[in-house]
């Protein structure tokens, strides 16, 4: 079917989702109405509960912790075999010269300022990991940031970071099992997987929330790692392309 | 019940072992490390079926247990219907690890680390009683069935059918999510039992619940490969190496349709009741017209993984059909038909990856009469096109025939078992002629019709015989026969069926805490209609393999029924942006469908 | 402002469904699967939407303060996270293809199967 003719025929089918997509959104209560119950629940009770005075991550590494573990292993499995596959490839290409100290972008300035920024990217995401339980953040916010950390040493010209592959990969694993140990722990110390099984501690203090903040630091080793392998991976492409 | 938590995280505890020490182990270390965890994880699923034949034991995780009536935690329900298909998963898990020993992509203990994920994703999708735990395992098994697919795209043409695979299925998600959230936002819980009991309560359904009905069951079709989503299924599958298509076709597809019996039973079952006649006719028809599509492309097919990825989805209708009639006995029918022919498919999956290691090609053409040194393999494929044709007493025909005395007791569908036999003869016809061709050398070689679209695959290197994957087919093989002998198994999922169609009683276990010991059913021995079925419908699939094998059928076929076959070829075109449009049409088929019959 | 949301939402889903069909170049394809999942986005936080209410951070807030639901945004979190990675295989794909083929144009790749 040519190009024109399927964008013809979607018209009218587009036409009719459109349609009732929107008259299913018109049996939804207001936007702006309100919490549902579940999440007023949450709201008015988390802080006693678990001690995080940031609800969010006491919902995603707590309450709905299953999700949570399912979410890990998906970036886990995707970021795992986007590696194998643009490495396979990358290796069966007989004619790559790669050229692991040659910078990809050749203007000093640059340099200059993104090698300046990695030290703060990185501690800034530190924090952001740490305090996942009681400020907007957690693993997955400051584990983004980390690897972006990644992407400023590859415009700082050291195209060396792609030597580091082996050492993402390992740790993470290292992460998403160690997200799945907490599970278990909380199956060996507490009634039931993913249980809570430290004390809430004072809402606001550093060490509080049971397990929440330990989850938090699995979640961002595995997602900087995740998300560094396959930024990694796809630098190592563009060096291919550019050293040829 | 740690049994339930434990046979997910046992899987992706030794996955991320294996990832994370892959390069310091070799391939036999890695290896032994997920058969045992996959072996382990198939015996903490038997344990769960075994305990979980009284009242249903809900597990609230995190000791999330509900507030005021109010479900917060996630819930797993380990009930007999979830830790028997959870079982097999595991099963077949450890069936594809001890037969991909040889692939080159197994090189590399990732790919074991990426089986062990897809079987605790699929352990996880059987035994979740939460709407975003179930999308969240369902996109976990999606992601890994790519990963493992993608893995083999070192050759040119399987890439396409990975690409198509990954891109597919990730809309399907992205329209299940968008009816989550619309179920979210009426009755603000996840909680399955917890949204249909507020659902029932809101009075008839309105277009809102039948929209989030017709995306989140569409999006679960898709991964099924229910027409018109079924269009990844053989490119997939032509792409994927028989170890992974065996995993697929036995365990990735049918959670599909498990999720559907899941979703539908918990959440709609209350709020649809009184219109269960328009939904019997939707999915009815789309079972059919699954189970036709696939039988008429099967016969065509030439390269035996794209054959047995339209028998897939052929199978897939068939049971899609029964479980559609909404009634115990053809649920539990369509259950023990998609064991026994799970199992029969898992065989011939494996007897393809021996004629591949043999040969390097898998071909009907080019293997035309060299298997005839191979008399178990050949066996193998002759007694599984068999079962799948409905050849009583072996296995699937049971399944058929709890189907058949379902379709009798519900009024208007007394047709269903002989329209149902249509297509199983189809697909059996299509498995005993390339059997028949490869193994005997009867008929001539397929010609090579230039009009056919179908992927050419790379050859692989020939290895020569491995007597473990011949084993491992007659086994499979076995299973498939016996499984209907096996004492009390009728009777078992009879009551696992019942049980789970018994809206009430998993609503007052899971949300009250009820405990309530589902009643023991016997399973009614199959009628003399579906035994007369059975045996025509073999006889059938015998008389058109021959026809088709002395290749009289092609070039004697009237013009209409040529240009009708090829239009229907040309549709399965590879191109991604159709995939896309039949996707988008069929959602929206079914929605109007949905809202014509319901509102 | 009622409804205004879900109408963002339905839209987007469907442009983003548009695109995939009518697309001529597979990077462009995956973002067109990315603009269709972020409707989900825009739809739950919009279900979980409470007009004048705070973010669900209690940190120097009292505990009584009206927030918006944080079930949602937990959602959607996971939900972008997903999305995310399923894009980075498939530009992975892309990627490979482009090597294997010479090509990333959806009709040009399925010109060349047969």
């Amino acid at each position: 079917m040519s190009r024109r003719g399927r964008g013809l025929l979607f018209l009218p089918i587009g036409g009719m989702a459109l349609a009732g997509l929107v008259a299913a959104c018109t049996g939804l209560p207001d936007a702006g109405s309100g919490a549902s119950a579940y999440g007023r629940f949450v709201a008015d009770q988390m802080v006693d509960r678990r001690g995080t005075t940031d609800v969010v991550s006491a919902v995603t590494f707590d309450l709905r912790a299953f999700d949570t573990l399912g979410e890990e292993f998906i970036l886990f499995a995707a970021a795992s075999a986007c590696a194998l596959i643009l490495r396979v490839q990358a290796g069966a290409d007989p004619d790559t010269r790669r050229e692991r100290h040659a910078p990809a972008i050749a203007f000093a300035g640059m340099h200059a300022l993104a090698a300046w920024l990695v030290a703060p990217t990185v501690v800034l995401a530190a924090y952001i990991i740490s305090h996942g339980h009681i400020t907007p953040g957690g693993g997955f916010q400051g584990g983004v940031i980390a690897a972006s950390a990644s992407l400023l040493v590859f415009a700082a010209g050291r195209g060396a970071i792609t030597r580091s592959v082996p050492a993402l990969e390992v740790t993470e694993a290292l992460g998403a099992g160690a997200f799945a140990l907490l599970g278990v722990g909380g199956l060996v110390f507490a009634t039931a997987a993913f249980a809570n099984f430290l004390g809430p501690g004072t809402p606001g203090d550093l060490l509080s929330g049971g397990t929440i903040p330990l989850a938090n630091i699995a979640v961002g080793i595995e997602v900087a790692a995740a998300f560094t392998l396959i930024f990694v991976e796809l630098f190592e492409q563009a060096l291919v392309r550019d050293a040829r | 019940m740690t049994v339930a938590s434990l046979a997910i995280l046992v899987p992706l505890l030794a996955a991320a072992l294996v990832a994370g020490v892959r390069t310091s182990i070799g391939r036999a270390a890695g290896e032994a490390l997920a058969v045992t965890a996959a072996a382990a994880t198939a015996a903490l699923c038997a344990v769960l079926v075994v305990r979980a034949g009284g009242p249903l034991d809900v597990l609230w995780l995190g000791g999330w247990a509900p507030v005021d009536g109010m479900p917060v935690g996630i819930a797993l329900t380990p009930d007999v219907m979830g830790g028997g298909m959870a079982l097999f998963s595991a099963l077949l898990a450890v069936v594809a690890l001890l037969s991909s020993r040889r692939l080159t992509e197994a090189a590399d203990p990732l790919f074991h680390a990426l089986v062990l994920v897809l079987l605790a994703a699929m352990v996880g999708f059987c035994l979740g009683a939460d709407l975003f735990t179930l999308f969240v395992f369902f996109e976990l098994m999606s992601v890994c069935a790519y990963a493992l697919v993608a893995l083999r795209s070192a050759e040119p043409s399987p890439l396409q059918g990975g690409v198509n695979f990954a891109i597919t299925n990730s809309l399907g998600a992205i329209l299940l999510l968008f009816g989550v959230g619309l179920l979210y936002g009426r009755t603000g819980a996840l909680n399955l039992a917890r949204i249909g009991d507020v659902l029932s309560a809101q009075g008839p359904p309105d277009a809102l619940v039948v929209v989030a009905f017709a995306l989140v069951a569409g999006g679960l079709l898709v991964k099924a490969a229910v027409v018109p989503f079924h269009f990844w299924l053989a490119d997939a599958y032509a792409a994927a190496s028989s170890p992974v298509c065996l995993l697929l076709a036995g365990a990735f597809t049918e959670l599909g349709l498990f999720g559907l019996v899941r979703v539908y039973w918990n959440v709609f079952a209350e709020p649809f009741a009184g219109h269960e006649g328009a939904v019997r006719v939707v999915f009815v028809v789309l079972g059919l017209a699954t189970a036709l599509v696939g039988a008429m492309m099967a016969l065509e097919q030439r390269h035996l993984r794209r054959m047995l990825a339209f028998v897939t989805t052929s199978t897939i209708g068939i049971s899609l059909a029964a479980i559609g009639l909404l009634e115990a006995h053809a649920l539990a029918g369509a259950m023990v038909w998609a064991l026994a022919d799970g199992c029969a498919k898992a065989a011939l999956f494996v007897g393809v990856g021996a004629l591949e290691r043999r040969f390097g090609t898998i071909d009907a053409g080019e293997l035309h009469g060299r298997g005839r040194d191979m008399p178990f393999t050949g066996a193998a494929f002759a007694v599984a096109g068999l079962a799948i044709a409905g050849l009583p007493p072996l296995g699937p025909f049971w399944g058929k025939g709890l189907v058949d005395h379902g379709a009798e007791l519900v009024p208007g569908f007394a047709w269903l078992p002989w329209a149902i036999a249509v297509p199983s003869l189809l697909i059996g016809a299509a498995v005993l002629r390339a059997g028949a061709g490869i193994f005997v050398g009867i008929g001539e070689p397929p010609r090579v019709d230039p009009s056919t679209r179908e992927a050419r695959e790379e050859p692989e290197p020939p290895e020569g015989r491995d007597p473990i994957l011949t084993a491992a087919a007659l086994l499979l093989t076995l299973a498939a026969v016996g499984l209907g002998a096996a004492p009390g198994l009728l009777d078992a999922t009879l009551t696992a069926a019942a049980a789970a169609l018994d809206t009430e009683a998993v609503h007052a276990a899971v949300l009250f805490g009820a405990q309530v010991t589902p009643a023991e059913l016997g399973a009614p021995f199959p009628s003399a209609l579906a035994w007369a079925i059975g045996i025509l419908s073999a006889c059938a699939a015998a008389v058109v393999a021959w026809i088709a094998l002395l290749g009289a059928a092609r070039s004697n076929a009237p013009a209409p029924a040529r240009s009708a076959m090829q239009a229907m070829r040309d549709l399965h075109s590879g191109h991604v942006g159709d995939y896309v449009l039949w996707l988008a049409a069929g959602f929206v088929a079914l929605g109007g469908a949905l809202l014509a019959g319901l509102t | 402002m009622n409804g205004l949301p879900y109408l963002v939402a339905a839209w987007l889903l469907v442009v983003g469904v548009y695109g995939m069909v009518t697309s001529r170049h597979l990077v462009h394809l995956v973002v067109c699967l990315t603009v269709a999942q972020s409707s989900t986005y825009v739809l739950l936080l919009a279900v979980g939407y409470r007009d004048g209410a705070a973010a669900p951070v209690f940190k120097s807030q009292p505990a009584s303060t009206p927030v918006v639901d944080p079930i949602v945004q937990t959602l959607t979190l996971t939900d972008v996270v997903v999305e995310a990675t399923v894009a980075a295989l498939l530009l992975a794909l892309t990627v490979q293809v482009k090597k294997r083929f010479g090509t990333v144009d959806p009709d040009e790749l399925a010109a060349m199967r047969d």
